[in-house]
């Protein structure tokens, strides 16, 4: 990735390639949503979520494979782009009961707010959870990546389950 | 049943369920990518990414050159065009497109929230597809949207809460290669 940074033309055709899964992702990811975004939506959010993987291309520190990394950006910007879709056509609509949600919609709600959750928790908690649960880790390998006692680790993951469960909690009363 | 009202220990495990699910469908997301040969976006992630890879990117003297030969460029087309104006039929300076094209971004209304809603207006020229651009005040793009119809874009309050205090809107007629000609001065707008 330093290579693309500094401008290395051979790195940069490699990652512009490479990069071409993050609209086949969103494909898949919009699919198995039935479709909540169109296809000049997808695009849209295919612009963005190229900006965004590039501002923030030198985080990135080749814990997983780069499309690993990247997926994580896509599967947040579509919830994110899918949510704000869902609470304007609910606004929208006139016949249809606002207070009815349908299961996607619900599911979409709850895992980007878990998501946000995730982001204003500390780093390394965090981090903690997203190698046990996205990356399916178990802690003995988490202790050896980050160089921590499993201890350490089991203790730092219950912390940040705990506290991910309250700030869910207060959001559940939030949106009620 | 509302999540609130779970036991404690209920709700640990729709947490962590749910922390599962999400791993589950990135990982089926990276999996089943490669399936995918052509959908909305691909063709597009070239351009994009050369774009912003030349916006922050390109070496000094490699820029410096560029700028050198785009003002080369946009001084020889000025005096080809003023060329053909002056020269030309009075027919051909009917259908000519002037070069003063250009579509400006309207002031938003009175007690209206200046990032929720942004209006243009094309001066010359008729156009069906536009594209809303959102930059800081170092014209780092934040955020770009695809109208294709009509002159206002709309944003919800999640879509802006990221922004900060002062940003600047510029609205752009859209080929179909994706380029913007003509685009819009920034306009700035600030949170109030």
């Amino acid at each position: 990735m330093r290579r693309v940074l500094v401008g290395n033309l051979d790195a940069r055709r490699e990652f512009i390639e490479r990069m071409k899964c993050v609209p086949r992702m969103l494909v898949v990811r919009n699919a198995s949503s039935r479709f909540v975004l169109t296809d000049h939506e997808i695009e849209d959010l295919t612009q963005e979520i190229l900006m965004t993987i590039w501002r923030k291309l030198d985080t990135y520190r080749g814990d997983a494979a780069l499309e690993t990394w990247v997926g994580s950006f896509c599967h947040r910007a579509f919830l994110n782009a899918a949510k704000i879709k869902i609470r304007n056509s609910s606004r929208t609509r006139i016949v249809d009961d606002p207070e009815v949600v349908s299961p996607e919609q619900h599911e979409i709600d709850r895992f980007e707010r878990l998501y946000r959750a995730l982001d204003e928790m500390n780093g390394e908690n965090a981090r903690i959870v997203r190698l046990k649960h996205f990356d399916q880790l178990t802690f003995e390998q988490i202790g050896e990546r980050l160089r921590r006692a499993t201890s350490t680790i089991k203790s730092c993951y219950y912390e940040a389950i705990e506290r991910l469960r309250t700030r869910m909690r207060e959001t559940d009363r939030g949106s009620a | 049943m509302n999540p609130s009202q779970e036991d404690p220990n209920s709700a640990k495990d729709s947490l962590e369920r749910d922390l599962e699910s999400i791993g589950e469908l990135e990982r089926a997301m990276v999996r089943v990518e490669k399936d995918v040969t052509h959908g909305p976006g691909i063709d597009r992630v070239e351009s994009t990414l050369r774009r912003v890879m030349e916006e922050s990117g390109a070496a000094p003297s490699i820029r410096a050159r560029r700028i050198r030969i785009g003002w080369i460029t946009v001084l020889a087309a000025s005096f080809l065009f003023g060329a053909r104006w002056y020269f030309g039929s009075s027919d051909d300076r009917v259908h000519q497109q002037p070069l003063g094209a250009s579509v400006r971004v309207l002031e938003p209304k009175a007690g209206e929230d200046p990032f929720s809603r942004v209006r243009w207006q094309l001066d010359s020229g008729s156009a069906s597809r536009f594209e809303v651009q959102i930059r800081d005040e170092n014209d780092r793009l934040l955020l770009r949207r695809s109208v294709d119809s009509g002159t206002e874009c709309v944003f919800a309050e999640g879509e802006t809460e990221s922004w900060p205090q002062t940003i600047f809107v510029v609205v752009g007629v859209k080929a179909p290669d994706g380029s913007l000609m003509p685009r819009s001065a920034p306009a700035q707008r600030s949170r109030r």
